[in-house]
Parts: structure tokens; sequence; C-alpha cells
């Protein structure tokens, strides 16, 4: 029975550092998703980011979406002074909830600073570059789940088995 | 004023709105300069803010506006999106939530096509925009002739009620005055007019009332003339040379307008080149002159397109010795005073 336990939580920590990859992958699509989106409703309708950022979250599914729609509540209600001050405030909750690492939430504030004051053109370019960050981890990302996807699982059952064996 | 209060910095917000001294509904500007003491217009008092919270002419322990709180409050009136109103700033004013309308002063970045744009603000002027139910009464009967509505323009120098009068007549004429409904399109370039916001007029405008916005005034009165079949097509200061062919249109096709201009007199409005044009083939029939000598939105005189005088204004000592605002309503052949209306004898 011991045996058991012990491989099934070593195998499920391989699951879980898989399925962490897959799903931080999952959220930087749907961030991938909204910045495009942002960049057209910019270029094209010219918005203000409160209601850009709020018609954009109905589009985007989840804590992506959610974080965009609170957001521009808070941007709506002009709770800070600059809109990278409210930016910085929302990402720092909902962290927590989500899958991204430290660098990806470096990207995002630096792309916070940029919100809002700059001319369209500016603010377009900024919005590209960004984009190119996002594409850029999605295919490291995408990569490295390609190469170690499987592994993950593997080592988790192995590593169970190996101790499992040392114990016995 | 909510509007305002949330678009202010904090600091200024709190000075002015929480305030024992002032009453928010009263203000009818605000003045910010960099560096410089916050300035207040009220119904009945104005001046500096001062640090205990009173307002008033002195400028000692004035309440200063810093360089930070300049840029926090230019932020939020762009809702933190100062690329949306490039076009606004290029024209020196943006229009914010409720309608008011705020202007900037700057410098400005000069490209090959003209303003690019304002930057390095050092001034703004929050002018607040306000309903003031009841304010149209007077002129309303002047404005109508066998149920068709009179090409209409409202004329007064800035800051004397024009926007809040086209406003009060626009809801009038479209919830029913005079007996029939007007279906009235409204050519709102700056969204003062409406208070647009996300489709919805935060300013009532009556219930038959097509809004426009965003676009420019000849351009915006066109496209309501082609798709919204509208009684009444109005505007707020027309004068451009860029929409006569817009209000001759209008003119020759039926549709009655409601616009504003700036000036003070007839002889003003002539020296502008559309309104000239305008005047010498009649395509305006009414002439509303307002002035603040009584408050904002005194109407000193209503005139038809021939000069004739069908409505002024009685100085003070004339009302005094009994004399009353006098006027003769075309539409219900009554006289119109301020003592009431009169069958003529």
């Amino acid at each position: 029975m011991g045996i058991v336990i012990i491989v099934l939580c070593t195998t499920l920590t391989g699951a879980y550092f898989a399925l962490r990859e897959r799903y931080r992958l999952q959220d930087l699509q749907e961030l991938e998703r909204a910045v495009l989106l942002l960049e057209n409703h910019i270029s094209y309708l010219g918005e203000p980011l409160p209601e850009i950022l709020e018609s954009i979250s109905y589009k985007i599914s989840g804590i992506v979406g959610m974080i965009l729609q609170q957001t521009a509540k808070e941007m709506e209600q002009r709770q800070e002074e600059t809109a990278d001050a409210i930016w910085e405030r929302v990402w720092r909750a909902y962290l927590p909830k989500t899958y991204f690492t430290g660098e990806d939430f470096r990207a995002v504030l630096s792309f916070g600073r940029t919100l809002g004051f700059l001319d369209k053109a500016q603010q377009k370019g900024s919005t590209e570059l960004f984009l190119r960050e996002i594409r850029d981890a999605e295919k490291r990302l995408d990569r490295r789940l390609e190469k170690n996807g499987k592994l993950y699982y593997g080592i988790g059952v192995l590593s169970g088995v190996l101790l499992a064996v040392v114990l016995l | 004023m909510d509007a305002i209060r949330k678009c202010l910095a904090e600091d200024i917000s709190r000075d002015v709105f929480a305030n024992k001294h002032i009453v928010p509904t009263e203000i009818q500007e605000l003045r910010l300069r960099k560096e410089q003491p916050l300035w207040i217009r009220m119904e009945n008092n104005s001046g500096f803010l001062h640090t205990d919270g009173t307002v008033g002419t002195s400028s000692k322990r004035c309440r200063v506006v810093t360089a930070q709180e300049m840029k926090a409050t230019i932020s939020k009136l762009s809702a933190y999106s100062l690329y949306a109103f490039e076009e606004e700033l290029r024209q020196g004013f943006l229009t914010i939530e409720g309608g008011h309308r705020v202007g900037f002063c700057g410098k400005v970045v000069w490209g090959k096509d003209g303003i690019r744009t304002l930057s390095q603000i050092s001034s703004l002027n929050i002018r607040t925009a306000r309903e003031i139910r009841g304010c149209a009464d007077k002129i309303l009967p002047f404005l109508t002739e066998q149920g068709k509505f009179l090409p209409t323009v409202i004329v007064s120098p800035p800051g004397c009620g024009k926007t809040t009068i086209l406003r009060e007549i626009i809801r009038n004429i479209s919830s029913g005055c005079c007996g029939r409904l007007f279906t009235v399109g409204v050519a709102d370039e700056r969204g003062e007019i409406s208070g647009m916001r996300n489709g919805v007029p935060q300013l009532d405008l009556g219930f038959c009332t097509d809004v426009i916005y965003g676009c420019p005034k000849g351009e915006g009165m066109e496209m309501l003339l082609r798709s919204m079949a509208p009684d009444v097509i109005a505007a707020d200061e027309l004068g451009g040379i860029g929409e006569y062919t817009a209000v001759e249109n209008m003119a020759y096709g039926g549709v009655g307008l409601l616009c504003t201009a700036h000036g003070g007199s007839m002889e003003d409005l002539r020296k502008r080149p559309c309104l000239s044009a305008m005047m010498e083939r009649h395509m305006m029939k009414r002439f509303v002159f307002l002035s603040a000598a009584e408050g904002a939105g005194t109407i000193e005189s209503i005139s038809d397109d021939g000069g004739k005088i069908l409505y002024t204004r009685k100085k003070k000592e004339e009302k005094d010795n009994g004399i009353s605002d006098y006027g003769h309503c075309y539409n219900c052949a009554l006289y119109h005073t301020d003592r009431g209306i009169f069958r003529p004898a």
C-alpha cells in the first residue's frame, strides 16, 4: 500500500510540472490574443483604454479576461493617477492565480509602463514589442513541452519506483 | 459633477469637492495652471482657492497646482489614453464623460501639415456642462410656425449658456413641444451636447434624438440628412466654411436647423463668411441673442430674418417702472412677457 502511495505521489508531481507548463502556454496564448485585439482597437478605433479593455475582456477566456475586466473597471473609476499603477496593482493581485512566471510578469509590467501616454504610432510599436516577447516565450515553452512533456511523467513514475525499491 | 471629481488629481478633488465653502453643483469653471493658484468660477463667487478652503480674489495663501497634480489630472481626464485624443489635443480641447469641456494650453508641436499635437500642457480649463430644465421656455414659442421648426441660430459670447440652451431646446422639441414630436439629429462633433458614453447620451436630449458624434459637423449633418430623415438637425458652434454646403442642403431640403454661433450682435454674424452667406440667403429664420447680464443664459432678444425684433429683454430700471420683457409669438399669436402670456387686443 505504501509503495502504491509513493509511486502515485511522485507520478502526480511529474504530472503537475508537465501540466503547469501547458497551462502557462494557454495563459500566454490568451494574453497574445488580448494584446492583438488591443493593438487593433488602438490603431483602428482609437478608443480609450477602459472601453477597449472592457470590450476585449468579454472575448478572452480564463484569468487573463478577468484581469482585463478588473483593469478596465479600475481605470473607469480613475482609481490611480496613472494607467501603469492600475495595471501593476491588478496584475500583482491576480498573479498567484495564473501560471505566468517572473519573466512573463516582468514583460507584462514593462508593457504597462507604456500604456496610455504615447501617441497611436508609439503605442502600436510598444504593443508589437510586447507581442514579440510573448511569442518568443511561447516558442521556447512549446519546444520545451515537446521535449520534456512526457519526460516529466516518466521521471515521476521512475523516481517513485526507485524510491520504493530503495525503501524495500 | 462626479465625472469631474474623479478626473481631478486626488488632492485637488478633495480640496474642491470636500470643501464646505464650495457647492459642487454651482461650479461653472475650474482653471488649473501649473505651479499657479487654482481658480474657480461659481454662480455667485469666483476667485482663487485658498489653503483654508475659501474662494476669493486675494492672491495670498492660495492653493497651488503642482506639476505632478497637473500630470495626474491630464492622465485621468484622457482616461489614461492620450493617444485616443490626438485629434482633440490638436484642436486644444476634449470633452469628457458628462459633456464637460476641457481646454488645454501648452507647447504646440508643429508639423508640415500644421499642428501635430500639444505637449508640455501648462493650463487646463474645465467648463461644466449643465442641464437647466426650463431655461428655453421663453424661446420655444418663437421657434415654430404652423407646426414647422424654423431654422434658428443661438448667438452669444463664450460662457453665456449657448450649449445649455441648445440642449434644452433639443430636449423639448424631441419630447413633444408645440403639440408634435420632432425627430432631431444632433451632429455632436466633440460630444459636448450629448456627453455620449458607449453610445448612450449622458445628458437628456429627449426621446426622438439621434446623435452622430466624433466627426466634423458638416459631414455629420450630411450623414444625418441621408440616413436618419430628421425634422431638425442641431449642431454647436457653426460658422466654418466647410459647413456651409451641409447647411445649404438642409435649408433647401426642408429640414430645420438649430445651431449656435459665437458673437454679440447681427453685425458680428455678418462679418463671418459662412453665417453672413446664410443670412443673405435667408437660410436662418430666427436669431436668439444671449448674454450673461442676469446670469448665464439671459435672453437679450429674438429676431427674425428680416431683422424684426420679436422679443426683447427690458432693463432692470424699466422693469421697476412696470415695463416687462416683451415678445409676440407668431406660432400662437400671443404676447409672451415675463408676467404671463396675453392675447393681443
